[in-house]
């Protein structure tokens, strides 16, 4: 009997197990924690529009004025993804560089989404860069984690 | 094993299959397509001003104007699974301690889209060349000056003004040597890979022919005429459904 069911459950099993691992490989080739996302704001239209799926690269250390690089800051819900306009090399504290970001959409470049007191966000704080991309999939993860909060 | 639900399921999962297919070769498909982009940069004019350049300085510090001549033969970077080319010139000058990876900032940019892509208020107009701008104000001149008077890709422009005014994060950019304007390109794909500026041949793919200027300097100091910058058509937007600025809601 228990056999019986074991003998059903396991490609279930199997499956999932398969998923975990590749998610957990793919985590380590592409250096990201989050390699996959959905875009949630218009701000980087007509390149990005929301409900794209974008994938993500870390594994370029250094972020070049034209790329995508996705900003989380501490502390914050979401991250940005929006073009870097401006890297500077040259800067006091310890990290790598220093980056300026804008959207495409927008008029003004990312201060005044950055936390207080900062003008450009640091390499470390950008969790990867836009390699990838699938128009419209992403609408559906968006209907359904609205569905999920109501 | 025919009830409609299991129908469903098997019809969705070979859907979604095909699409996957589709997909991954329309995404390959981009980098048989050959190309061979060529563009020239020129300097005409720059000037470094001491002011507040951004509507967040609180400080005074040194800021660029570069104005530029470029010509661009960018037409076979457009191929099927082109949605738009994102172009950028972009300022580079190296850093002042030795070691370091030289500066980069973006003093211009135009989305350029393809034929296929629906309409966007921030795709790039390419201006009249001077000699047709004999202002007859009919419909189908309306017309045309909405309208690029060349083929995609290809860019004509002279004593271009700057859309952006750089500074440097020490606030400091007189006098600074051995600055160059590079063009970039970031062909945006209905879908696939993004890919940027190839200055390299892979394949079919020929390198960016030109598209650096000579090297320049930063003057020193100076007064500041005709400090004008191109205005973007972007639209202003918070993001949806997220951050707002720190300080409440800012609109514009």
């Amino acid at each position: 009997m228990i056999r019986r069911l074991l003998h059903e459950i396991f490609p279930a099993l199997w499956l999932i197990s398969a998923a975990i691992i590749g998610h957990a490989n793919l985590r380590l080739v592409t250096n990201c924690s989050d390699y996959v996302m959905v875009v949630s704001s218009e701000s980087m239209e007509p390149a990005l529009y929301r409900g794209d799926l974008i994938f993500l690269w870390n594994r370029e250390e250094q972020v070049h004025a034209g790329d995508i690089p996705v900003v989380w800051f501490d502390g914050r819900e979401l991250p940005m993804v929006h073009r870097a306009i401006e890297v500077h090399h040259e800067i006091d504290t310890n990290c790598t560089h220093a980056i300026l970001t804008k959207g495409d959409n927008n008029l003004f470049d990312d201060v005044v989404l950055y936390p207080v007191g900062r003008n450009h966000v640091y390499r470390e704080e950008v969790k990867g860069s836009v390699r990838g991309y699938v128009p419209f999939i992403g609408h559906l993860i968006l209907f359904v984690k609205s569905w999920i909060v109501l | 094993m025919h009830s409609a639900l299991v129908r469903v399921q098997n019809v969705f999962g070979f859907f979604t299959t095909v699409a996957f297919t589709v997909a991954t070769l329309i995404a390959l498909s981009t980098f048989i397509n050959p190309q061979a982009p060529s563009a020239s940069i020129k300097l005409r004019n720059v000037q470094v001003v001491r002011g507040r350049p951004h509507y967040y300085s609180y400080k005074k510090e040194e800021y660029a104007h570069i104005k530029f001549d470029l010509d661009t033969d960018l037409f076979e970077l457009f191929n099927w699974n082109t949605k738009q080319v994102f172009l950028y010139i972009k300022a580079v000058y190296p850093a002042t301690k030795p070691g370091l990876p030289p500066s980069e900032a973006i003093i211009w940019d135009a989305i350029l889209p393809a034929s296929s892509a629906p309409w966007h208020q921030n795709h790039y107009i390419h201006p009249s060349p001077k000699k047709s701008s004999s202002a007859k104000k009919t419909k189908k001149a309306a017309k045309q000056a909405a309208e690029s008077p060349y083929p995609r890709g290809i860019l004509h422009l002279e004593n271009q003004r700057p859309k952006y005014q750089i500074t440097d994060i020490s606030g400091k950019l007189q006098n600074r040597t051995d600055v160059q304007l590079e063009l970039g390109w970031n062909v945006q794909p209905w879908v696939g890979a993004l890919v940027w500026t190839n200055w390299r041949e892979y394949g079919v793919w020929q390198g960016l022919k030109g598209g650096k200027s000579e090297t320049f300097e930063f003057p020193a100091i100076g007064a500041g005429k005709k400090l004008d910058t191109e205005k973007g058509k972007e639209g202003h937007r918070l993001m949806a459904g997220g951050e707002v600025p720190v300080g409440g809601d800012k609109k514009g």
